[in-house]
């Protein structure tokens, strides 16, 4: 043990137990899910700003407006297409500032929704960037109607809106999350379902404290859209359900894949290695080389098998030829009588009778029961491995 | 390109945490410690991507990072950290213990238990926080601080001591 792990164990022992307590709710003290996550983005957001280049510190957007227009690609389009428009409307940037904090039903709203949050869209990369934005523009509705409702403006009158709008920017976050499962992304996709589903139950019971102290015009939209909300969480959980099984089956799959390869590598040793041996005997029983013919064989089988990614079907057949080699090796092991000169004497080998089976994997193949015929296990005239 | 960026925010979900407790540790405001720690990964990655440094720890540049902003911060602020000797502790009201049945810990909350452990004169209350609170060994605060191992560990010993005297001295 070294002297700081000793030293360690001794200021552990000497701490007084509050001290202990004191450390253990100090490390309590940590970022919101909230507020991580928006850290999280905006750090996403300025190292794609700031790109890794070592040379420019210039966004690639603005520098590809105007040197090379001709290379655009459609997403830097519609960027620039963007920001034109921002200009045009705004007359600056500061007008889609100003419109961050907007509310439905004021003047610079319309800019929010269809400029500022767009282009955000726009910018975000990659379907997990996407997808993230789509949620945060999600709960950005409800977080306006719970300020609407804050503000005594929340009025009847807006309940269609609310609610399609809702539905609307809850259809593109399942979109997105669709898009990342059938990239291959399960594990990202579950987080963002599962943050989604988070958010939207922190901002039910907001809703349910509003629905408690609001006015009666604004209390039936309020219930509707917490019912609305419970709707999403539903389809939510339920979606990240799905991909949970879909990535527990994707990892058992992993699994079946890692197990049939290292079996087939395992196997492919050893026929090489009794391949070897037979070839450097003069008189081998031709029992022998039958077997080692079906284990070879057999083994060419499950390659072939895990190629086309039955890997369970795959191990069956490599776990028949492993019998194959483990008899002949436990043959070669013994002392070396000379069979082929005291007449046929075969070796057990195995008689493969296929069965239908299902794999773990999802595929329906024959595989193998072995039956040993009861013959007397020969020694065969072969030098010890 | 997108890897780097990808380990960067993995960096980001794993140490955010810590290094945003640290800044709250040193400067006592929720708030600013919030920015300091959005600013400190900024300024990693700028540092990576303007003089192509060589990243052995993320883990330890990250807290070198946070440790210059703050020494910034206190320069700009025209004093030198929080340090705080017990007497002084004990002046801003820190008692230990509220009434003879109950302890301060009952009402202790995370954001306390820092600013307490903040007010332990330094750089003992540092060594104390960096290795007890954010979990960090020897070696990592011997490279986070510039000071040997040996020496850190005086530091969380002597540390450790002062917080005892303060928690012992109810029963004295």
């Amino acid at each position: 043990m070294s002297k700081n792990n000793q030293n360690n164990q001794i200021q552990d022992h000497e701490m007084h137990e509050d001290i202990h307590k004191l450390f253990s709710i100090a490390k309590e003290e940590s970022l919101s899910h909230d507020e991580k996550k928006q850290g999280a983005i905006d750090f996403k957001n300025f190292m794609e700003k700031n790109p890794n280049r070592g040379v420019s510190m210039v966004s690639p957007y603005i520098k590809n407006l105007f040197i090379s227009t001709f290379k655009f690609v459609k997403q830097r389009q519609l960027v620039a297409i963007a920001l034109a428009v921002i200009l045009v409307l705004g007359g600056s940037s500061g007008t889609a500032y100003a419109a961050v904090n907007s509310l439905p039903g004021d003047l610079l709203y319309p800019i929010k929704i269809n400029i500022n949050e767009k282009l955000e869209s726009v910018l975000a990369r990659g379907t997990e960037a996407k997808a993230r934005v789509a949620v945060k523009h999600a709960i950005n509705r409800i977080e306006e109607v719970e300020k609407l409702a804050v503000a005594g403006k929340l009025e009847k009158s807006s309940e269609g809106s609310v609610s399609a709008t809702l539905a609307l920017q809850s259809k593109v976050v399942q979109e997105n999350i669709l898009k990342l499962k059938t990239e291959g992304n399960v594990e990202a996709a579950i987080v963002i379902s599962s943050d989604f589903e988070n958010s939207l139950n922190d901002h039910k019971k907001n809703l349910a404290n509003l629905v408690k102290n609001s006015r009666d015009t604004a209390r039936d939209l309020l219930v509707k859209t917490s019912e609305n909300i419970h709707d999403n969480i539903l389809a939510a959980a339920k979606e990240r359900l799905i991909l949970e099984d879909s990535l527990s089956t994707s990892n058992q799959i992993t699994v079946n894949k890692k197990i049939a390869n290292d079996e087939l590598i395992a196997s492919q040793k050893k026929i090489k290695k009794i391949e070897g041996a037979v070839n450097a005997s003069r008189n081998i029983d031709k029992d022998i080389k039958d077997t080692l013919k079906n284990a070879v064989k057999t083994v060419s089988e499950s390659e072939e098998k895990i190629n086309v990614g039955a890997y369970n079907n795959a191990v069956v057949l490599l776990k028949d030829a492993k019998e194959n080699t483990d008899k002949l090796e436990e043959e070669f092991k013994k002392s070396p009588i000379d069979y082929s000169k005291s007449g046929k004497t075969p070796i057990p080998t195995s008689t493969a009778t296929p069965t239908s089976s299902t794999s773990v994997d999802g595929s329906s193949s024959s595989t193998i029961n072995i039956q040993n015929n009861n013959l007397p296990i020969p020694v065969p005239s072969v030098p010890r491995l | 390109m997108e890897e780097i960026q990808n380990n960067f925010l993995e960096a980001y979900n794993t140490y955010s945490d810590s290094i945003f407790r640290f800044c709250l540790f040193k400067l006592s405001d929720r708030e600013i410690a919030k920015d300091f720690m959005q600013d400190t990964f900024t300024k990693t990655w700028m540092l990576v991507s303007k003089k192509k440094v060589e990243i052995k720890s993320l883990k330890a540049i990250l807290y070198k990072i946070a440790g210059n902003l703050i020494i910034d911060e206190y320069r700009r602020r025209g004093r030198r950290g929080l340090a705080a000797s017990l007497d002084v502790l004990h002046e801003e009201g820190f008692d230990l213990y509220c009434d003879e049945t109950s302890s301060m810990m009952d009402h202790m909350d995370g954001k306390k238990a820092v600013s307490l452990i903040s007010k332990i004169q330094e750089p003992y209350g540092e060594a104390v926080f960096m290795r007890y609170v954010q979990g960090l060994e020897l070696d990592e605060m011997a490279e986070i601080t510039g000071a040997s191992e040996n020496t850190m560990s005086v530091r969380v010993h002597r540390g450790i001591s002062i917080l005892k005297k303060l928690f012992n001295k109810e029963n004295e």
